[in-house]
């Protein structure tokens, strides 16, 4: 059984060395890619037999860096396998919805490699590892920067800045490591929780900086929007979906779990902050002139709001931050791979108010206006679930912040319902007519899963809801 | 019958699910049966459920939507008596709208998708009603808001719709931020939104002293809040007018009979709480009176035959808040009944008026209509007189015992207020009855209008059916001092099982209800003979002077939240872009900003060449630094 949790990481592995074997064939890269991802889909499905998924648990623990009396930890529980699960899905959707034909060898072994190491960081289970696979992912992230865009400087502004991150989490393990004497009695996440021996002001912030630059949490979002519109669109759905849920995931799983009552120094500004955020991203998302910059704040007013209900003391606002992130990464995946969809069309003007793309491309519309709507939580979609748990929990606590916080609602019809004008009202223009915008059936397939998953999750939550709330 | 119950909620969502989904496949006739079979059916459900069941109360609990350790929330639905009054009224008249569109879509090729929109909106307005709890209510409430917004819309190519549906879902999101609110209060202090316990709780927590007048007064004033956001009331009112970009019958249905009454029905559902509240009351008889008066004193000098009826609804709806402000919930559903009526029957006819003429809506280019178009004449004349409070019409009976009710609670000046709103309603629907239809010579009209567009039976039949309705729904409230057969006040005998009721009255308080209602039939009949008097012969010429400017400018309440709230909020979000935020965070500090662009132009030159060495760069690059962390791992491990 425990081979199955190897896998989710070595499958994809595997997949990158036979991309790097096959000829650069459009048709047999992409077949390739396919078959692997949907390989890792159905090992994580699969995991969900594991027992005792409601409490982290190690599965996998073999001795490694005997020097510093580390070992090679994977853990599991209902939260890191969601999050595992939600992975898998977007790597098979990012297959189907293809990386580009030009360099098609190299995109699709670096987004496999991607792949590899997102599931190492949500899986690891002791703090060196779950540091090595961090910086790990940058390593295909940046790569693909640098094959498919010429635009090269916000690239490097998103690299040093999230290096500078990591950097300060590392030091964060230096220190742990000098003040405890070796990685081992704190390393396990397990151990750690027992004991809740760091109660460390200091290391926390350490942390915390790291995250808040992934996440990111505002004010630490500057590289965001540069860095997800420069990035090719494909590479930009991985951004908005998972390396912003690795952020979450560190702010879940170390800062509030693991770190103890250090936090509790910290919790007021980053309560106050991530408010701030709410309200800063809609409002910037409001002004933005390009799509992907729209989206990127839009993410960004989400992900402050999942913080928001992270630092709360409330349990219901935690486990619907949970679930906040689960759906928001199904959501910003649809919305983005319509978009790179739309890109790979080139007849959209988006400095132009009306494209009239409605009366060509009634399909696309159709997934795009429903998950738009998710996206500002309609209620009866998941988009809701998350937002009304965790401001129903917090309000408890911080009534003014929460009502605050609220406001943001009104902010985000204003962003979305301007991008849906801007896409599809008004008169269609004579390029666009000639264009097919056709989605293709796999893809078709794809958006639709995702709908009926945000519908289930939307009006009957208390399934996923009742695995979260147990474990918070 | 009870057990089909939730077919009722289901057939409608059914429609839009066939519609929506086949709107490639399903030929447009079969995408109308669809669209308006799945209103009719459930109506007759409705109605079967109506005469089937005596004393019931239907409550079904499906799923538990979450819960917690302090609270928890169902997906459940209930039919009481004030929900069947809704759900009649949502599922008659929205058949009705749904037959009279199938005459009004007929050329158009997107029937499919309209048919499955209204659909949608009858399953949310549904939702709405049925909700056993503000969360399920909240879902319609959103629902109805999107299906609203969609419909506006509906006539994507153009740009006044795109803009006047975002207008109505921002505006209508402004007031839903209130309701979010409150459900928190709601929750964090009661952990129930279950309205039966709601009710219950809230008094008693009251009077035990566990909360203060002022939490229940904060709560009942959010709600309110919501409320003037979907039913168009100050100061979240705007978005109405500019909905009549949508389709006709979209006004009818939506922006008139159903969905702008979710606010009345909202307050109605959690009476026991509104009651606790004197200076929620207030508010919301006050809010009501001010959109009331300023609305109808703007409905008597537009010119867009839809916004005059807009602007009609928004007073007529604060009318209804009145009512609702001095206790008078009975009343207020009434009015809310009769009003549905009459109101769809305007707006259809007006519809059938603006077909016949080319898709004409200005008033000024109307006239002489009378023996050109003698039917939609007459079927107007009736809802003209209905909503005018003119003897016998359906406004007739619920104005009554509105303006009563209000008199009983508020006092004279109250009462002389909403008289003077009667007054108004009475000049302006007969202003548009007379612009339409008199006012020039039938000569004239055949000058303008050759030949005129021909009326499809549907919508024929329809206004016809409607009009019978209105004219029979006033007789489901007659007063008692002209109860000759003794059947009483049925609905308020009918709702006064759910809702409480002003105790019967006295022989000498009669005396003063006929002279009361006397007075009012006199100044409703000076409003309508004022109109006559104006705009029978000719159009007169308007005077230029402040009064008629202001009132021109509807008050300036657009142009005053485009100015000093829109604008500037829009101007401080674009400079939050532009100027200070964005560059502040991106370029600070600014040495670090130099130091990224000299790498980022070293790389950069060496990337864009695009060739194996080059990745080989970007790759090593990315290992330095991870495999030098390793490293100093190590290193630091061994120091130690």
């Amino acid at each position: 059984m425990e081979f199955i949790l190897v896998s989710l990481i070595l499958l994809p592995l595997a997949g990158f060395s036979v991309a790097l074997i096959l000829p650069s064939d459009y048709k047999w890269q992409r077949i390739n890619f396919i078959f692997f991802t949907l390989l890792s889909l159905a090992a994580a499905i699969y995991s969900f037999k594991f027992d005792g998924l409601d409490k982290f648990h190690d599965i996998i623990n073999i001795p490694w860096l005997s020097v510093m009396q580390v070992n090679f930890r994977l853990g599991i529980d209902y939260i890191s396998l969601s999050l595992v699960l939600t992975t898998t899905f977007i790597f098979v959707g990012s297959a189907v919805a293809g990386v580009g034909k030009e360099n098609i060898k190299i995109n699709t072994a670096l987004m496999l490699l991607l792949e590899a190491f997102l599931i190492g960081v949500f899986l690891a289970s002791d703090v060196l590892l779950f540091y090595i696979f961090w910086e790990l992912v940058m390593l295909p992230v940046i790569g693909l920067f640098f094959i498919n865009i010429k635009d090269q400087y916000r690239a490097i502004y998103f690299y040093l800045y999230t290096i500078a991150g990591s950097l300060v989490m590392f030091l964060g393990i230096v220190y742990i490591y000098f003040y405890y004497g070796d990685l081992a009695s704190g390393g396990g996440y397990v151990d750690w929780l027992e004991v809740r021996a760091l109660n460390n002001n200091l290391i926390w912030a350490l942390f915390a900086i790291a995250f808040a630059i992934k996440a990111p949490l505002f004010p630490f979002h500057g590289w965001q929007a540069g860095a997800y519109q420069a990035a090719p669109t494909f590479l930009t759905v991985i951004l908005a979906t998972l390396l912003s849920k690795m952020g979450w995931y560190g702010f879940y799983r170390y800062s509030h779990k693991l770190l103890g009552e250090g936090g509790e120094f910290w919790q007021g500004s980053i309560l106050f902050l991530s408010v701030v955020g709410v309200i800063y991203g809609a409002m910037m998302a409001w002004q933005s002139k390009n799509i992907k910059s729209l989206f990127a704040y839009s993410s960004l007013s989400h992900l402050n709001m999942m913080i928001y209900g992270i630092f709360s003391d409330s349990e219901v606002a935690l486990a619907g931050s949970i679930f906040f992130a689960i759906q928001h990464s199904l959501i910003m995946a649809g919305i983005f791979w319509i978009i790179q969809f739309l890109e790979g069309r080139k007849g959209i003007n988006l400095t132009n108010n009306f494209n009239g793309l409605f009366k060509v491309a009634p399909v696309l519309a159709g997934f795009f206006i429903f998950l738009s709507l998710a996206n500002i939580g309609l209620p009866g979609l998941s988009g809701f679930v998350g937002e009304f748990t965790i401001l129903s929990g917090n309000f408890k606590f911080y009534p003014g912040l929460t009502v605050v916080a609220t406001g943001g609602v009104i902010l985000a019809a204003l962003y979305q319902l301007k991008i849906i004008q801007r896409l599809f009202f008004g008169e269609v223009s004579l390029i666009n007519e000639r264009i097919n915008y056709k989605l293709g059936y796999e893809m078709i397939a794809i958006l639709a899963i995702i709908i009926i998953a945000v519908i289930i999750m939307g009006i009957y939550p208390s399934f996923l809801f009742d695995l979260f709330k147990e474990i918070v | 019958m009870v057990g089909w119950s939730f077919l009722i909620i289901l057939i409608p969502l059914a429609g839009f699910a066939i519609n929506i989904l086949g709107s490639r496949v399903i030929p447009k006739w079969l995408a109308m049966l669809v669209g308006v079979m799945a209103v009719i059916i459930p109506f007759t459900i409705a109605g079967g459920l109506f005469f089937g069941v005596g004393e019931f109360l239907i409550r079904e609990h499906w799923f538990n939507w979450l819960e917690t350790d302090s609270w928890l929330l169902e997906v459940a639905y209930r039919l009481d008596h004030l929900s069947m009054v809704m759900l009649l009224i949502i599922l008659g008249i929205g058949g009705l709208i749904h037959i009279y569109s199938v005459g009004y879509m007929r050329d158009r090729e997107d029937a499919g998708r309209f048919f499955s929109y209204m659909n949608l909106f009858i399953f949310f307005m549904l939702v709405l009603v049925l909700g056993d709890n503000l969360l399920v209510m909240f879902i319609g409430w959103e629902g109805v808001g999107l299906c609203s917004y969609l419909l506006i819309g509906f006539d994507y190519h153009r740009k006044a719709a795109a803009i006047a549906a975002t207008k109505a879902f921002v505006t209508n999101r402004i007031g839903d931020v209130g309701f979010l609110i409150a459900i928190f209060i709601l929750l964090n202090n009661f952990g129930t939104l279950s309205f039966t316990k709601l009710n219950q709780v809230i008094p008693n927590a009251l009077a035990s002293g566990e909360i203060g007048v002022g939490l229940v007064s904060l709560i009942c004033i959010l709600l309110f809040f919501a409320a003037t956001g979907k039913s168009a009331q100050f100061p979240l009112f705007t978005w109405l007018p500019d909905a009549m970009e949508g389709p006709t019958p979209v006004s009818a249905l939506i922006h008139a009979a159903t969905m702008v009454t979710s606010g009345i029905y909202l307050i109605v559902r959690l009476w026991p709480i509104f009651e606790l509240s004197e200076l929620a009351q207030s508010v919301i008889l006050y809010t009501g009176a001010f959109s009331a008066l300023v609305s109808a004193l703007i409905a008597t000098k537009q010119w867009d035959i839809k916004k005059v009826l807009a602007y009609s609804t928004i007073s007529q709806l604060g009318y209804m808040f009145m009512a609702l402000g001095a206790g008078g919930y009975g009343a207020a559903m009434f009015h809310l009944t009769t009003h549905a009526f009459f109101k769809a029957l305007l707006f259809l006819v007006a519809g059938s008026v603006i077909v016949q003429l080319h898709h004409q809506q200005d008033l000024r280019k109307m006239g002489g209509l009378k023996l050109r178009l003698p039917l939609a004449g007459l079927i107007f004349a009736i809802g003209a007189w209905s909503i005018s409070g003119l003897p016998f019409g359906a406004g007739f009976f619920s104005k009554d015992e509105l303006l009563w009710q209000l008199y009983l609670d508020r006092g004279w000046d109250v009462w002389l207020l909403a008289v003077l709103i009667a007054f108004l309603s009475a000049y302006y629907t007969y202003r548009l009855f007379y612009l339409i239809f008199y006012g020039q010579s039938a000569e004239h009209s055949q000058k303008s209008y050759p030949s005129l567009v021909a009326e499809p039976a549907a919508m024929k039949y329809v206004l016809i059916v409607l009009a019978a309705g209105t004219v029979l729904v006033g007789l489901l409230g007659v007063p008692h001092y002209l109860d000759i057969f003794h059947v009483g006040n049925l609905i308020n005998l009918y709702l006064a099982k759910v809702v409480v009721m002003p105790s019967q009255l006295g022989i000498d308080q009669s005396m003063t209800e006929i002279l009361l209602m006397s007075t009012s039939l006199a100044v409703a009949v000076g409003g309508f003979l004022l109109a006559r008097m104006r705009y029978r012969k000719s159009l007169p010429i308007e005077k230029d002077n402040g009064w008629n400017r202001l009132l021109v400018g509807k008050f300036f309440v657009d142009d005053i939240y485009q100015d000093y709230i829109a604008k500037p909020f829009s101007n401080l979000v674009k400079g939050l872009g532009i100027a200070y935020f964005e560059d502040f965070f991106h370029s600070a500090p600014k040495w670090g900003r130099r130091f990224f662009l000299k790498i980022g132009e070293s790389i950069g030159k060496t990337g864009q060449s695009g060739n194996m060495q080059d990745y080989a760069l970007a790759i090593g690059f990315s290992m330095m630094i991870g495999f030098a962390i390793v490293v100093i791992l190590f290193l630091t491990s061994w120091l130690y």
